[in-house]
């Protein structure tokens, strides 16, 4: 008796295949929307004398300019926080969750490494570094401007490690396990460097520089906000464009060439935008880590591998994780936003690799 | 005559021409216009003198400085109006100051919180002072000694709960060391609800006054009062200024905290002037237990107020290692074994006691608490060759007179009793100062303690 | 189709890997490279459709040098089977074969290359698994999916990395089978490295021997091996008899080092720390 085999039919084959796709744009619109369910529902109740519909109406006048409220009133001072505050916060915690996950997701397919995250190439210790000596040279040299002068140190230690495995990488073909070796010893070398900075200092400065390196939205103003922009927003159009080379990526080295990717070079390509895009966030909000290796961790859970829905649903599900991990960190904790997402990024992180191991029957 | 008579007859003559000179003189006071030199001058514009007070003698210099005089270089204070010029105007504003007339717009001269190099800066305030928001333990100790406390609309932390128990106010939530969007959003709504009459911070916070908090302060045209009191000079200024700026019992008693400094200073200096070069003390400065004071820590101000030379500046080699302005931390037991320095003055904050049995506890665990490199004071003291009279510990909430006596104390024992510098405390507390009111030395306050001191509380 | 090799070399440090090959492949073929472990097989592979970079000498297809082909460009002309799949991050099935069509799809060409994808898929008799993540598959089927893969890509020339070693017998012939239909279907240049001596001899058209770094023999399966190719290159003792036109190999006993020509053996690595 032959066994019965199912067969499809080139159109079941076909429709199959679109259904799926609609399932992920399904879960990129129900992200998209909580998004800004979030938003609007949470973190624009700033003051907590004002409701959530006044804090609208005092947005809403301020937008067709009818905002003379009697100066140092609380109206005044909640619409003044409000547009210069509170809106580059959310517009920074947006950003930022985008910047990380899709930093995240290409680093993911680009090392063909599940762990990798934004920071895996040493970035984070070098912007560490650079910002802990602004603010210990800041404050004992006095410098005031010493704010512009942190960011600006910070930009530039973050991209010396960046610097450092790209100039290694055009010149020997390294594994992407290589990379993250050095990217690793890169990091060890910056880490005791900012660990002997901040021993040697008083406890005033030290507490300033640890606050920077735990990652905090504190202080954003819209000063913060364009360089920030600038560099995701071109990041992530460029990234986005190339899901096909990174899921060629993603099949190793060898079978990348086959398909034709010249992956050299698209490795070095992509090592440099991400280092900027990580390097541009970092600089101003410190290390918030975990939302770059959960989101995609994530997202490849619902709706499988395939870079052209990852990329766009990492940056949704990053953002909305950072806007909650932040709603969480004001509301209750008064901690920086990046000790909350630790605290809530480690179990979700620990649950997704057991339930991995649990339906692949294998750990990462 | 015979020449007995001559003698008496000429010196009766001489002590009464003397005593005519004398009333003569005293009966017409010459005009004084000299300046005062003193390094905690009041500092409101009207001061024209730039000492203590405002008297009629600032109005005096500002009518000479009009008539032509005087120049108007020589006396910047004496534009009360801070309008760039000196003239009838000043002289009318003048007349408000000296009546302590209500809602009388004043000028005060401080420090620039955005500058590197603490530059000049004048606020305008409204007189008097009665809804303050201060930040900084430096500013906030002087301001509640002064009865301060009852004008203070709200504070980001009380760091030293019994010290600082009269500060009135509404608690913002914030640290003691950092302010935080929290907090701030606090204050903006407790400005919206009683409208803040000034911010007063100490420069050596000013890192933690963010820039887009400086600009909320702008747009509200609320007055940022800084000033370097982590400096005794500095501390005693606002003490002084502020306390003028609320009137009545604060500025008596802003006023006695520079008479009092005056006093310690003086004292000081009648006991150094005699000395030679080579018989000045030197001393080191500490901090934090274990870290030795950078060579242009403001640490040192006290020790240098109280005439002694800071370490650095008689070791070369020292002053090599130690640049900079904050504090490095000892990572061996040998760390203060080449370091010679006549004196140590050790640094440490320490709120006013509540009963005796902590008293002990807190010396004990002062000397015996180890750094994040496993280093204590107890050891860099027994691996290092100093006398039990050359190593204390001081608490630095104390207000700088104090601190000052007890750092001469320390540095010229057998010029400066303990007595002495107790005394210093003991006029704080008779005088009427809030936070020292009703308390006595020995049951409320820890003011230095030596190694010799941690063994008998050991024991 | 040809691919013309001159004096290959080929080294990862100092140790040479591949020393002085020259051979012409001319298809529409199957071609079957076989060798002893280390020989440089995958080597060879990897230095035709630009994965590694010769160290010396030249490699043409159709009279052009790899160096002037662009890696896009290569990926049109050349399939490649690898040995194994890295299998970190869940594709479906569909998804990975339809990589496969990344050298020719445009944006609009999602439909046509699904129809590619539903043949190659039928002609492999794997279509039941269409929709399955590809890391859920035994391995027989993972080898299956990347022929798949390389198929799609519609090359003129295959490159295959051991492609029935994970295979039961039933489908290491089926396979073999296919791709010998290939080559004279689709009028396809197929190289396959293999390791099972009976096979390739049964199905090839041609055998290129290779043996330590260089070419032993090219020619027809009945001229290459033969009981002193076979005790010379791999070193063992064999009986070869004649099936239908094409050498059987019976194994007897293998040759103690000291009475081959064989030098020690070597083991050469790639990057993915797979033995070639």
């Amino acid at each position: 008796m032959s066994e019965i085999v199912i067969t499809r039919t080139r159109e079941q084959l076909k429709r199959e295949y679109y259904k799926a796709l609609s399932r992920k744009l399904i879960l990129l619109t129900v992200c998209i929307t909580g998004i800004l369910l979030f938003i609007g529902l949470f973190s624009l109740s700033v003051f907590d004398s004002i409701s959530l519909g006044e804090t609208y109406e005092i947005i809403w006048n301020h937008i067709v300019g009818n905002n003379d409220y009697e100066p140092r009133s609380l109206e005044w001072w909640a619409d003044r926080y409000i547009w210069n505050r509170s809106i580059p916060h959310i517009l920074v915690a947006i950003i930022a969750g985008c910047c990380l996950s899709i930093c995240g997701a290409l680093m993911q397919s680009l090392m063909s490494n599940p762990l990798a995250d934004p920071y895996t190439t040493g970035i984070s210790s070098g912007a560490c570094f650079g910002a802990v000596t602004a603010i210990i040279a800041g404050i004992t040299f006095s410098s005031i401007t010493g704010e512009m002068g942190i960011v600006t140190n910070a930009f530039i230690g973050a991209m010396i490690p960046a610097l450092i495995i790209i100039l290694i990488s055009a010149r020997i073909r390294m594994t992407p396990a290589t990379i993250i070796l050095i990217g690793t010893g890169i990091s060890y070398f910056f880490n005791s460097m900012v660990t002997y900075l901040m021993i040697s200092t008083d406890a005033d400065t030290l507490k300033t520089a640890y606050i920077w390196q735990v990652g905090s939205l504190d202080g954003m103003t819209w000063a913060s906000v364009p360089l920030m922009f600038t560099v995701t927003l071109v990041g992530s159009i460029l990234v986005l464009l190339s899901w096909r080379q990174l899921n060629l990526m993603s099949l190793g080295e060898e079978s990348a060439v086959s398909l034709g990717l010249d992956v050299q070079k698209f490795r070095i390509l992509c090592l440099i935008l991400m280092s900027l895009m990580t390097a541009g966030v970092v600089t101003y909000v410190g290390i918030i880590g975990f939302v770059g290796l959960v989101a995609p961790h994530i997202v490849r859970l619902v709706i499988g591998g395939d870079n052209k829905y990852v990329i766009p649903l990492s940056m949704a599900v990053g953002t909305l994780l950072l806007l909650f991990a932040d709603y969480v960190a004001i509301q209750f904790a008064n901690l920086p936003v990046g000790v909350v997402m630790s605290l809530i990024g480690s179990p979700v992180f620990l649950i997704l690799i057991l339930y991995n191991h649990k339906s692949r029957g294998v750990l990462y | 005559m015979d020449k007995k008579t001559m003698t008496i007859i000429a010196v009766v003559a001489i002590v009464a021409i003397v005593i005519v000179a004398v009333a003569v003189v005293s009966m017409n006071p010459q005009k004084d216009t000299s300046k005062s030199d003193v390094r905690y001058a009041l500092q409101v514009m009207g001061n024209a003198d730039e000492d203590t007070t405002i008297t009629s003698k600032d109005v005096t210099i500002i009518e000479e400085i009009i008539a032509g005089s005087l120049s108007f270089k020589d006396y910047p204070y004496a534009d009360a109006n801070n309008d760039g010029k000196v003239d009838k105007a000043d002289v009318d504003l003048m007349k408000n100051i000296m009546e302590r007339k209500n809602g009388t717009k004043m000028y005060v001269v401080n420090v620039d919180v955005s500058s590197a190099d603490q530059s000049k800066y004048v606020s305008e305030v409204t007189y008097p002072l009665s809804k303050i928001v201060p930040y900084g333990v430096n500013i906030v100790e002087p301001i509640v000694a002064i009865d301060g406390g009852k004008n203070v609309a709200g504070y980001f932390a009380k760091g030293y709960p019994v010290q600082e128990a009269s500060m009135m106010g509404e608690d913002l939530k914030g640290g003691s060391r950092s302010i935080g969007d929290a907090a701030w959003k606090n204050f903006l709504t407790l400005d919206s609800k009683v409208h803040v009459d000034a911010f007063v911070i100490s420069y050596d916070n000013r890192a933690q006054l963010l820039d887009t908090y400086v600009d909320d302060l702008v747009a509200a045209s609320i007055p940022l009062i800084c000033y370097a009191a982590a400096n005794p000079d500095g501390e005693v200024t606002a003490a002084l200024t502020i306390g003028f700026l609320m009137g009545g019992e604060s500025e008596k008693l802003g006023k006695k905290y520079a008479d009092i400094y005056e006093n310690v200073l003086d004292k000081v200096d009648t006991v150094t002037k005699k000395k030679a070069e080579a018989d000045m003390s030197n001393y080191l400065s500490m901090i934090m237990y274990s870290s030795i004071c950078q060579n242009d820590s403001t640490y040192n101000n006290t020790g240098a107020a109280a005439g002694g030379i800071p370490y650095y500046k008689v070791d070369s080699d020292f002053a090599q290692l130690y640049k900079g302005t904050g504090s490095t931390a000892l990572s061996t037991v040998e760390g203060l074994s080449n370091i010679h320095a006549d004196k140590v003055l050790n640094y440490r904050s320490i709120d006013q006691i509540t009963s005796s049995s902590v008293v002990k506890k807190e010396i004990i665990e002062t000397w015996e608490h180890e750094n994040s490199k496993k280093i204590s004071a107890k050891m860099l003291f027994e691996h290092a060759d100093f006398d039990n009279d050359d190593f204390y510990f001081i608490n630095n909430v104390l207000a700088s007179p104090i601190k000052v006596a007890y750092s001469a104390h320390i540095l010229y024992s057998d010029s400066l009793s303990k007595e002495w510098a107790n005394s210093i405390l003991q006029e704080f507390i008779d005088s009427g100062f809030t936070s020292y009111k009703g308390k006595t030395i020995t049951e409320n306050f820890i003011t230095i303690f030596n190694y010799q001191d941690y063994l008998d509380a050991k024991a | 189709m040809i691919i013309d090799i001159q004096g290959l070399k080929f080294a990862y440090t100092s140790v040479p890997v591949l020393n002085e090959v020259t051979v012409t492949i001319e298809g529409p073929k199957f071609v079957s490279i076989l060798g002893p472990n280390g020989v440089g097989k995958s080597t060879l592979i990897h230095c035709i459709n630009k994965i590694l970079q010769p160290t010396g000498g030249t490699v043409m297809i159709d009279g052009e040098s790899v160096t002037d082909i662009t890696v896009k460009e290569m990926a049109k002309i050349v399939g490649y089977v690898p040995y194994s799949a890295n299998d970190s991050f869940p594709l479906s099935v569909v998804d990975t074969v339809l990589m496969g069509r990344h050298p020719h799809s445009t944006r609009k060409s999602l439909d046509s290359d699904l129809d590619v994808v539903y043949e190659v898929l039928d002609k492999l008799g794997i279509l039941d698994l269409a929709m399955r993540p590809f890391n859920e598959l035994s391995a027989g089927q993972h080898q299956k999916v990347m022929l798949a893969r390389g198929l799609a890509q519609e090359p003129r020339i295959l490159l295959l990395d051991e492609p029935t070693s994970n295979l039961d017998v039933r489908h290491q012939l089926d396979v073999a089978k296919m791709l010998k239909a290939l080559s004279r279907e689709k009028d396809i240049l197929v190289i396959m490295i293999c390791h099972d001596i009976n096979i390739a001899a049964k199905y090839s058209d041609e055998i290129i021997l290779l043996s330590r770094g260089t070419i032993y023999s090219t020619g027809v399966p009945k001229e290459v091996i033969t009981e002193k190719s076979l005790r010379e290159v791999y070193g063992v003792k064999s009986v070869i008899i004649d099936d239908d036109g094409s050498p059987h190999v019976i194994l007897k006993d293998s040759i103690s080092e000291a009475e081959t020509e064989e030098g020690p053996v070597r083991i050469a690595v790639d990057r993915e720390g797979q033995i070639i």
